[in-house]
């Protein structure tokens, strides 16, 4: 039987080094559910098509889902990127803020979510990651 | 909980996965890599989910004006990518940008069972909706890596449980 624990709680996630995604990995207690998930990129001065995006991956490592933004960020600056369940793509190239939206899928431990860009580059950073999560676990 | 399943390559314009006598699952993610197409034949890129006699359950189409490499990845309550807002041609949402490697698409939900067969397709669409699309596949194009993410009926939280908990006003 599946009982609630939370639909919603904030989880903010660990301030990856420059050029490294922000990962999170759920409990292994129950099945969290990613409801929204938002970071900060700061690009670097290096001129690049970035694109933010959430990847989730099995427990073996192998992607099972990208989101990803359609508008790029190309050089220095700063974005804030926002995804949720029910959201929709908005933006623009360089805007200040992009988004979409987010699959609703059943994680549990061992498989994990990044927060990260394609074409990261080694002086990008991504910062204040917040995830929020719904978790459902199952009676003994 | 869910768990992964690959299919290594397809070539002759599809790949398929079948499930077995004793397998149901909802899927809940599809990813695959097209890895070549021929450009003056193909044209669209679509999903069938069919059952044991052939019937179709579920069709979508996933991308127009394909192109190779381009790694697909569908899920519920994605959308897709890289479309005109707004825009329409010959009733079909429009790319604003053909040429991306990477393409997001939604995907139904749907719980399959023994002996459907889950398809890929790289096809000639113009023939459509009078001509299977199973018999205008682009003989050329090839795919790598179907990996289908499912849940076993039965096993764990399904699709919509989120909203189904805000609507019934279900607390933190």
């Amino acid at each position: 039987m599946w009982r609630w624990r939370y639909v919603g709680s904030p989880v903010p996630l660990h301030t990856p080094v420059a050029g490294q995604p922000a990962k999170y990995v759920p409990s292994e207690r129950g099945r969290e559910c990613v409801v929204a998930a938002t970071f900060t990129l700061t690009a670097a001065a290096a001129v690049a098509d970035r694109f933010a995006r959430v990847v989730y991956f099995d427990r073996q490592g192998r992607t099972v889902v990208i989101v990803q933004s359609p508008f790029k960020r190309t050089a220095t600056g700063t974005q804030v990127a926002s995804f949720a369940l029910g959201g929709m793509q908005f933006g623009a190239d360089n805007a200040a803020a992009v988004g979409g939206p987010l699959p609703e899928l059943w994680l549990s431990g061992a498989e994990s979510v990044q927060l990260t860009l394609l074409n990261i580059q080694a002086a990008d950073t991504i910062t204040h990651a917040l995830l929020w999560v719904a978790e459902l676990g199952e009676d003994d | 909980m869910p768990r992964t399943i690959v299919v290594p390559s397809g070539t002759g314009g599809v790949i398929t996965y079948q499930l077995g006598s004793n397998e149901s699952f909802t899927l809940e993610s599809l990813t695959a890599l097209l890895t070549s197409v021929n450009g003056g034949y193909t044209d669209t890129i679509l999903l069938d989910c069919r059952d044991a006699k052939g019937g179709i359950i579920y069709r979508q189409a996933v991308d127009l004006g394909p192109n190779a490499p381009t790694f697909y990845s569908l899920a519920p309550g994605s959308e897709p990518m890289w479309i005109v807002p707004g825009s329409i041609d010959n009733g079909w949402p429009q790319q604003f940008n053909a040429d991306q490697a990477f393409y997001t698409e939604r995907l139904a939900p749907v719980t399959l069972t023994p002996g459907c067969t889950i398809y890929m397709i790289a096809a000639n669409s113009g023939a459509y909706p009078d001509t299977d699309p199973l018999d205008t596949l682009d003989p050329d194009a090839a795919w790598d890596n179907l990996l289908l993410w499912v849940e076993d009926v039965g096993k764990g939280p399904q699709f919509g449980d989120v909203g189904n908990a805000i609507l019934l006003g279900i607390g933190a």
